[in-house]
């Protein structure tokens, strides 16, 4: 899984694109403008650009039938799997740290929520795409991307729909509930997409299908 | 000698595709070529003795043990190679290096080194800008710095120059001879099998047809020729295969065999005479 882990690592600083520099550029313009809402502009554009790195990872893995291979190489499936996890909780830990950093300074005060904001978005993120990747291919986990981003939306029609101040039962709750709410979401949607993953991984070795197997273990 | 791999009832369905009955062993320190026509099986065989894909029947054991209960071990003393460099192009085989160092126990950085420098790879170079012989034989060092005792290879010399595929056939052959290592390896070349491999096995269809030693396919068959009428009134006992070609029919049997009537020797087979027997012939009897 080092072996793994290194290689990702490597894959991310060889492919780091000016391109990312440009899509910061928007959410400055509009910070600067609109200084109330640095921190959350700040916490999302970083959450974002972190969990792009795995897919990145993912799409460059799949281009060199990356998976098939590593199936050859002494790594339990298990280990093929955590290693992107660990890739994702190592990207979301260090993208949390610098907003945490960069809230404190700028709020004078050592702020913390902006920076689980960003930790947990690079988690829900990957905890959808990692597996979605390994079964559908990278192409398709941008269909359930778009899908994921419009869940939180239907949630505001629900709550409309229910007559329920979502606000309100936040401010209501302590701030160590609501840390601890976040906490338990974040690490059990990640065990679930972990269980998933694997088990997609299994099923690619040993199910029928065609030679043209899932975009990830494509190669015949 | 030792079995090193043995394939037993292994059978794989795919929608398209079905890979039946394989059974077969090779002993340590053999040369083994996988031969047949393209969709023959051949990278499904490879891909499944390489745990890519499992089986729907049937077990594949290598050093005495099951891969699919001890994979992680076996695949410590495993080479391989699938057709395809399989390293991202923004590598190089330094990097490679770094990664695989992490992933097997004994690898040998100075033995990768001393690899590349032999077959003239250079280390500092990206991927993408390899060219296709280079980038097997980067593939090829990679694979055998670890010293693993079974090399499984699938189109190693495809689309090379025959003075590169000479240079990294000799390159196995001279790993494989110092370090007692198992060579399995699959090619549509039929030279390079008749000048590298010690055995060759032959698959049709998802089927194994034959597996023989090369020295026996060299001397010990022929193939004769006569009219397909005269052909439809002999013996069939003793002749292996017919394949009729116009008003004629050519046939393979084994020198040994003696003839009930006397035929004209057509030729003596190479491999690609025996792959047309076997794919374009039939049965005789």
């Amino acid at each position: 899984m080092t072996g793994l882990l290194k290689k990702d690592f490597m894959l991310i600083m060889k492919n780091i694109s000016p391109a990312y520099f440009l899509a910061i550029l928007p959410p400055v313009v509009v910070s600067l403008n609109n200084p109330a809402y640095f921190l959350f502009i700040l916490s999302v554009t970083v959450g974002f650009l972190s969990a792009a790195q795995v897919s990145t990872t993912l799409d460059l893995d799949e281009k060199v039938h990356w998976q098939r291979n590593v199936m050859s190489m002494p790594v339990s499936i298990a280990g093929i799997a955590m290693s992107k996890y660990i890739l994702t909780l190592i990207l979301a830990g260090l993208a949390g740290a610098a907003v945490a950093l960069i809230s404190s300074i700028y709020l004078k005060d050592v702020v913390v929520i902006y920076g689980v904001i960003t930790l947990l978005m690079v988690v829900f993120y990957n905890a959808v795409v990692i597996p979605v990747s390994y079964r559908f291919g990278t192409g398709a986990s941008r269909y359930f991307i778009m899908f994921f981003i419009s869940v939180p939306i239907m949630f505001v029609y629900i709550f409309k729909i229910f007559d329920i101040d979502f606000q309100k039962i936040l401010m209501s709750l302590e701030l160590k509930t609501l840390y601890l709410l976040m906490w338990a979401l974040g690490a059990a949607s990640l065990a679930v997409s972990v269980l998933i993953t694997i088990r997609v991984i299994r099923k690619c070795l040993s199910g029928p299908g065609s030679r043209t197997a899932p975009e990830q273990l494509k190669g015949d | 000698m030792d079995t090193i791999l043995k394939v037993t009832n292994v059978g794989k369905s795919y929608r398209d595709f079905k890979l039946s009955d394989m059974n077969f062993e090779i002993k340590k320190g053999r040369i083994a070529g996988l031969i047949g026509e393209n969709g023959a099986g051949k990278t499904t065989l490879l891909s499944l003795i390489l745990d890519q894909r499992r089986p729907d029947t049937g077990n594949i054991h290598i050093f005495g043990k099951n891969i699919a209960n001890h994979g992680r071990e076996i695949k410590q003393k495993i080479g391989f190679y699938n057709d395809e460099c399989c390293f991202h192009p923004c590598f190089t085989g330094k990097d490679m290096d770094k990664i695989l160092r992490s992933i097997y126990k004994e690898r040998d950085s100075g033995l990768y080194r001393e690899y590349l420098s032999r077959l003239k790879v250079p280390a500092d170079r990206k991927i993408k800008d390899l060219s296709k012989g280079t980038k097997n034989k980067l593939m090829l060092a990679a694979s055998m710095a670890y010293r693993p005792s079974l090399l499984v290879f699938d189109e190693i010399t495809s689309g090379l120059d025959p003075i590169i595929r000479s240079s990294v056939l000799g390159m196995i052959k001279k790993y494989a001879e110092a370090s007692q290592a198992t060579v399995f390896f699959s090619t549509h070349i039929t030279t390079d099998l008749e000048n590298f491999a010690d055995e060759i096995l032959f698959i049709h269809g998802g089927k194994l047809v034959f597996q023989k030693e090369i020295k026996d396919l060299r001397e010990n068959y022929v193939i004769y020729k006569c009219h397909r009428d005269k052909y439809r009134g002999l013996s069939k006992k003793g002749l292996e295969r017919v394949l009729f070609s116009g008003e004629n029919a050519l046939i393979l049997t084994s020198k040994t065999e003696v003839l009930e009537e006397a035929l004209e020797v057509y030729k003596i087979p190479d491999m690609e005479d025996m792959m047309h027997m076997y794919v374009e012939g039939e049965r005789c009897g």
